[in-house]
């Protein structure tokens, strides 16, 4: 499919029964660079957030391991130390998270809707090209000793300038995700029949064009202050203070919220049976998305949003702040409870998608509920000297919501709809090993730093003094990175061997006994989807056809 | 496909998908949010700095607020003229389809050209706080009228090809981004202009 052909949603229909009827992709290496074809554009976003992903988790283990000496840094000095870290989060949600999730959405939420394309394909084309300018404009700012807290001016303009179109371009193609929901369904799939991943999509898509061009909006002031006299937002120091709150509580529970979607697809089919009422799930998971909008807490906007060891209540110590904290654990244990409820009395079957989409919730779950504990220390606490937000607790709360609660569950929905995207099955014994470096390394990361927060009053900056256990402790988080960057690259290695080295299986249609359309069609499936819409009568048509079949047996 | 294990039953012809219209409202909410943090931030920095217009906006700085209402009034114009517009393209009107989105493009002409007028007679370079946040929303303002322009210039090049009601859903699509650009600026009048 190329840039110039007519655009799919225009495209007029004329035989009720018949697809629309869409242009091969071009075989050679050239259609990847012009291609507007969602399947394309799925696989692309989804290789280069991954490959981002191993820049972000390396980053993330120096980062902890420079913390881990405290007579001084081992790796880095100070500056570098700062924007290292700076850039291992901005990698995390901008390079890697959010482009993995527009990745999966842009290629199988068509499919669960069961339509040939995606709304406005050049719009996604867009979007993914200008994600790769902006990320490795962006990983060049750095490099010129930019980024918040930098040293070079224009290079923290630079950065400031890649941010903003990295932020456009992720907008763009949550546009497009959310769009295909709510405009392009095949006949009889209402809202209320919608797949869990495709509504998660949905509701993290509508954060996504909430929060990202807010963000916008506070770069063009912080740019316009930078260049100008630097009068206002406290120049390079003041940036990194007024775009922290991308990377707190609630902001990053964003990142998780296609995992709720993920969970929910995934263990209906292992146990073979439906969930309850769509009304129920969807409210669980919008409202947890409604939670996650964080940009009404950015230090622009409010006097003093977290200040490291400051007196007197900050916007973290306030009802508002902590009701919202408390009230985003009732999500997620709705859907742990739901995924609970759908298990009993079933025979679930096991698998590495299963394993880590149930373990991801599982710390998202207690992420949650342990930042809203956080919080409500902070806020009650006497002493104010000593903040738990100030600590490694923060870091610990930070694993397990966005490594564990948002890496695991995407990484869950790679291994899910890998079959399907690249046609061949995982070796599943890569797969396995994945699995437990994420478990151990989510737990090395977070447990230690939780400990070190709560009990030794652990620095969240670097160590200046430390006794033996909290430099311990600042180790095991190091070592649990390490393991975190081997699960990352256990997947780009099982894709590998297995898809691009032909070592996996070829995948039949249906290769997990699955309940939605996307099982349907071919592995991987052909230009336009389908070879006719489908027609739907409920949530899940393929179970309710399998269904019928063995009625009739 | 061939091997499908369960074959699903081909559904009846879609209504026409309104995904123009749809992608135009997410769009819009987005440029609303990206607005509502730029005036946010205006409205906090003049509280901190004391909150009365005298602690706040620097002397010397002019308002022309005459042609500041006008420019006000000529968006709104601009919004009923593209109202004609999409009534007459619901109608398969072409003649005055174009006419109404023509004029549409100049009362946006005429907008832009009295707020840069406006603007430059503020009387105060950049490199304040009040200024720099000023000149960065009023700047936005302006490029985002300009984009505007753009939507309905490519609407009105469709009804000039002869699209037009439901073969044009850019037309409807131009409307809301239009009124959604002037509910902007007068956002951006008030909290601005008419507050300081």
């Amino acid at each position: 499919m190329t840039l110039t052909e007519t655009p799919p949603e225009s495209a007029p229909t004329t035989d009720p029964a018949a697809a629309p009827v869409l242009p091969e992709a071009s075989p050679t290496a050239l259609g990847w660079f012009d291609t507007a074809d969602h399947r394309r554009l799925g696989r692309l976003f989804i290789g280069l957030s991954l490959v981002f992903g191993l820049l972000a988790t390396v980053l993330d283990a120096i980062v902890k391991l420079d913390r881990a000496d405290a007579s001084g840094f081992v790796l880095l000095d100070g500056e570098t130390w700062e924007q290292t870290l700076w850039l291992s989060l901005d990698g995390f949600t901008f390079l890697m998270l959010l482009p993995l999730f527009c990745g999966i959405a842009l290629f199988v939420v068509p499919l669960q809707l069961g339509v040939s394309t995606i709304a406005f394909p050049r719009l996604a084309s867009a979007s993914f090209w200008g994600f790769v300018m902006s990320s490795t404009i962006l990983i060049s700012s750095y490099a010129i000793n930019g980024g918040p807290g930098g040293g070079d001016a224009d290079g923290v303009e630079l950065y400031l300038l890649a941010l903003a179109v990295l932020a456009i371009s992720l907008t763009a193609a949550a546009v497009s995700i959310a769009t295909t929901v709510l405009g392009l369904r095949t006949p009889g799939l209402d809202l209320s029949r919608v797949p869990p991943f495709s509504w998660s999509a949905l509701v993290t898509s509508l954060m996504m064009v909430l929060a990202l061009p807010a963000l916008v909006g506070l770069l063009a002031l912080l740019y316009v202050d930078h260049r100008y006299g630097r009068v206002t937002f406290g120049g390079n120091v003041g940036v990194g203070a007024h775009l922290d709150w991308l990377h707190l509580h609630p902001q990053i529970l964003l990142l998780a919220v296609p995992t709720l979607g993920i969970v929910l697809e995934v263990v209906p089919v292992a146990a073979g049976k439906r969930l309850p009422s769509a009304a129920i799930w969807q409210g669980l998971i919008g409202g947890f998305a409604l939670l996650s909008f964080g940009a009404w807490a950015n230090q622009a906007l409010v006097d003093n949003v977290f200040t490291f060891g400051s007196s007197g209540r900050v916007l973290v110590e306030e009802m508002l702040y902590i009701g919202m904290a408390g009230l985003a654990v009732l999500p997620v244990l709705g859907v742990v409870g739901l995924a609970a409820a759908t298990f009993r009395g079933g025979r679930p079957k096991l698998s590495p998608a299963l394993v880590l989409a149930l373990v991801s919730t599982l710390m998202l779950l207690g992420g949650v509920t342990l930042a809203a504990l956080g919080s409500l220390i902070d806020a009650t606490l006497a002493d104010e000297t000593f903040k738990l937000r100030a600590t490694t607790w923060r870091d610990g709360t930070y694993g397990l919501i966005v490594l564990g609660g948002a890496l695991g569950g995407l990484s869950a929905g790679a291994l899910w709809w890998a079959p399907k995207m690249y046609g061949r099955t995982l070796n599943p014994v890569l797969a396995y090993l994945q699995v437990l470096a994420f478990l151990g390394g989510v737990t090395l990361v977070a447990v230690p730093s939780l400990l070190g927060g709560g009990i030794w009053d652990l620095s969240y900056g670097p160590l200046s003094a430390g006794d033996g256990a909290s430099e311990a402790m600042a180790a095991l988080a190091a070592v649990g990175a390490v393991l975190v960057f081997a699960s990352v690259v256990l997947l780009l290695l099982n894709l590998l061997l297995s898809i691009l080295g032909k070592g996996g299986e070829v995948a039949g249609d249906d290769p997990v006994g699955g309940h939605t359309l996307e099982w349907s069609t071919g592995s991987p499936p052909p230009a336009g989807n389908f070879e006719s819409e489908p027609a739907v009568t409920s949530e899940r048509p393929l179970l309710d056809a399998r269904e019928a079949a063995e009625e009739q047996a | 496909m061939s091997d499908a294990p369960l074959a699903i039953e081909a559904g009846p012809r879609r209504a026409a998908p309104r995904t123009v219209l749809i992608g135009t409202v997410l769009v819009s909410i987005g440029i609303v949010m990206a607005f509502a943090v730029m005036v946010a931030a205006y409205a906090q920095l003049r509280d901190s700095a004391g909150g009365t217009t005298d602690a706040w906006v620097p002397s010397g700085v002019t308002f022309r607020n005459a042609q500041l209402v006008f420019t006000l009034m000529t968006l709104v114009i601009g919004s009923v003229a593209l109202q004609w517009g999409v009534t007459s393209s619901r109608n398969i009107d072409a003649n005055n389809t174009r006419t109404a989105l023509a004029l549409t493009l100049a009362f946006g002409a005429l907008h832009v050209n009295m707020m840069l007028f406006s603007v430059d007679a503020f009387g105060v370079g950049i490199g304040e706080v009040w200024s720099n946040l000023v000149f960065t929303i009023t700047g936005a303002g302006i490029a985002l009228s300009g984009v505007a322009m753009a939507y309905v210039a490519v609407a009105l090049l469709k009804a000039f090809g002869g699209q037009l009601g439901v073969s044009n859903p850019t037309i409807p699509g131009a409307a809301v981004f239009w009124n959604v650009h002037v509910g902007i600026w007068f956002l951006i009048f008030f909290a601005i202009f008419a507050v300081k």
